[in-house]
């Protein structure tokens, strides 16, 4: 316990003199600033682009839009930079033999990756909390309504899902060699699943909803009780994500 | 008593076979040499003394205790020095070696007296600098700090010296030198001369096996000959002095005016060659004797 404390402080200090989790916060932030700034905006961007008289006709925008704003951004946007970020977490370090002088001195090898998961997660819940009381507050300053009545249901699934797209990221970097195989399993992942939200059929027990419905999560048009099961689902793909990391790390040569 | 013994070895990398059987011990406080050609399978023998590796077949038992992949019970007697050493680059080396001290669960009480020690007998400069900014002496030498960092028995460097220039590698064969009976250490290089100069013992692996294992003194006394060179100041002088010598046999007419001449084990030739270039009235351009070298030994143990 005392190496993985170690670990997870020696983590956290390189992605800040790295300058990952301050490029990560900053996006995050702007992206706090963009969405409900861009719903406010949006209306007046597309009627200037409308003949005249035609854009009286669309509608005041409200909370909402700011929300659908965050969501598309988080999940187009923002998990994608992060993915980005920290594709090569451990790759980066095999092949630059940083672990060889640490592993020699008794380090275990399951805090290397629990540390690292833990860091992961730990980026992607203060990014995320960034951008969602940068969003609360100027949604508030500039449309002050309550159409969002289900927000904090709606920003856990979101959250839940980005804690399973950054466990692929750990898997993804322990079992390739580089930076870009990494990227390509943890994009692959994502595409896969994002076609599998075709199957509506199954979106119940898809973790994919999860970032599918939050607008009407946020709405009250579907409880997230009603996901139950492809929450479930999404913490039992977590842990196997992270067994998959501590066993072919176990196994890796250094 | 032997700080290491290695026993029947074997590691084969996919239908590759690296090591088929190595054994060998290595004495409590000796400086051992450990030679080859590159990619003989030095660094996959250090890897597995230290769990880095798994092996197929054999033991190796380290302070009465046997080595196991991923256990690093037993690296706690011992401190590593890889050929590349890598290290954090944004880390000072003062941020390194503590970071190093508390990963290896060494008492907060000593580490900063225990990193000021290493990094002095290392000779580096505990100053601010960033590890970014070190040449490759300098994490050399870092990388010795680290392996030294807490007090191992035993030491083992994967040719430490391979990548540095002149004045660096003195400098690091020099510490090596300085630990002489207090640590064991193995010392991995291609670079005989090095390894003569700190080993006081040497094993020699080739194809998969120890060819060649012992005291480097009594190695070169038994497997390598002593060899005389002469030069003549033409060549009409060294068809002269064929005539007059009787070792001709062993002799090898290199150039027209240069010979070289071996000698066989419990010979003494010199004072012979002497003798005929003098009953033969001649003058050479240059007499020297060549001592016997682990190189020697090497060459002869890879035939």
């Amino acid at each position: 316990m005392n190496q993985l404390m170690i670990w997870i402080k020696k983590e956290f200090i390189e992605s800040i003199k790295t300058k990952r989790f301050l490029i990560a916060e900053i996006i995050f932030v702007l992206f706090g600033l963009m969405n409900p700034l861009l719903a406010k905006l949006m209306p007046k961007i597309i009627g200037s682009t409308l003949p005249k008289g035609a854009s009286a006709a669309i509608p005041a925008p409200t909370s909402l839009d700011s929300w659908t704003q965050f969501f598309k951004n988080m999940t187009q946007l923002g998990l994608i930079i992060l993915v980005i970020l920290f594709c090569d977490i451990v790759s980066h370090e095999l092949a630059n033999g940083y672990l060889i002088n640490f592993l020699t001195k008794g380090l275990s090898r399951w805090v290397v990756v629990l540390s690292k998961q833990l860091l992961v997660w730990f980026v992607w819940t203060i990014s995320l909390i960034t951008t969602f009381l940068v969003t609360v507050g100027y949604t508030n300053y500039y449309f002050n309504d309550h159409l969002s009545r289900h927000l904090f249901l709606a920003v856990f699934a979101l959250w839940l899902f980005g804690l399973l797209l950054m466990t692929v990221v750990v898997t993804g970097s322990t079992v390739s060699a580089s930076g870009m195989k990494g990227l390509l399993i943890t994009g692959g992942f994502y595409a896969l699943g994002m076609f599998s939200t075709v199957f509506t059929g199954f979106k119940k027990i898809n973790p994919f909803s999860l970032i599918n419905q939050n607008m009407q999560f946020l709405q009250g048009k579907q409880s997230l009780g009603e996901y139950g099961v492809a929450l479930a689902i999404t913490v039992i793909l977590m842990l196997i994500g992270l067994a998959i990391s501590l066993i072919l790390f176990n196994r890796k040569r250094v | 008593m032997d700080a290491i013994t290695i026993s029947h070895f074997q590691k084969s990398f996919g239908s590759k076979s690296i090591l088929k059987d190595v054994t060998f011990s290595v004495p409590q406080g000796s400086i051992f040499g450990f030679a080859g050609e590159n990619g003989v399978g030095k660094t996959t023998t250090m890897k597995m003394i230290l769990g880095l590796l798994k092996s197929d077949h054999g033991q190796i038992i380290i302070n009465g205790q046997q080595v196991r992949y991923g256990h690093s019970v037993t690296n706690r007697f011992i401190g590593y020095l890889p050929d590349v050493p890598a290290f954090y680059p944004y880390m000072t080396a003062r941020q390194y070696l503590q970071l190093t001290a508390a990963v290896s669960g060494m008492a907060s009480s000593q580490v900063d007296r225990q990193v000021t020690s290493v990094l002095k007998l290392v000779q580096l400069k505990d100053d601010r600098t960033k590890i970014s900014g070190y040449s490759r002496g300098m994490k050399q030498r870092l990388g010795m700090a680290v392996a030294m960092l807490n007090q191992p028995d035993i030491l083992i460097c994967d040719e430490p010296t391979s990548a540095l220039d002149p004045l660096g590698r003195k400098a690091f064969l020099d510490i090596l030198a300085s630990l002489s009976g207090k640590t064991t250490v193995i010392f991995s290089s291609h670079i005989l001369s090095d390894i003569e100069r700190v080993c006081d013992r040497v094993a020699i692996l080739h194809d998969g096996r120890i060819q060649v294992l012992g005291k480097i003194s009594t190695l070169t006394q038994n497997h390598a000959k002593r060899s005389f060179q002469i030069e003549f100041v033409d060549s009409t002088d060294l068809e002269r002095f064929l005539i007059q010598t009787d070792l001709p046999k062993e002799s090898d007419k290199q150039t027209r005016t240069m010979l070289t001449i071996q000698e066989q084990p419990g010979q003494s030739i010199g004072d012979d060659l002497l003798a005929d270039l003098s009953k033969a009235r001649i003058v050479p351009k240059r007499f020297q004797r060549f001592e016997p070298s682990l190189e020697d030994v090497f060459l002869e143990a890879i035939k």
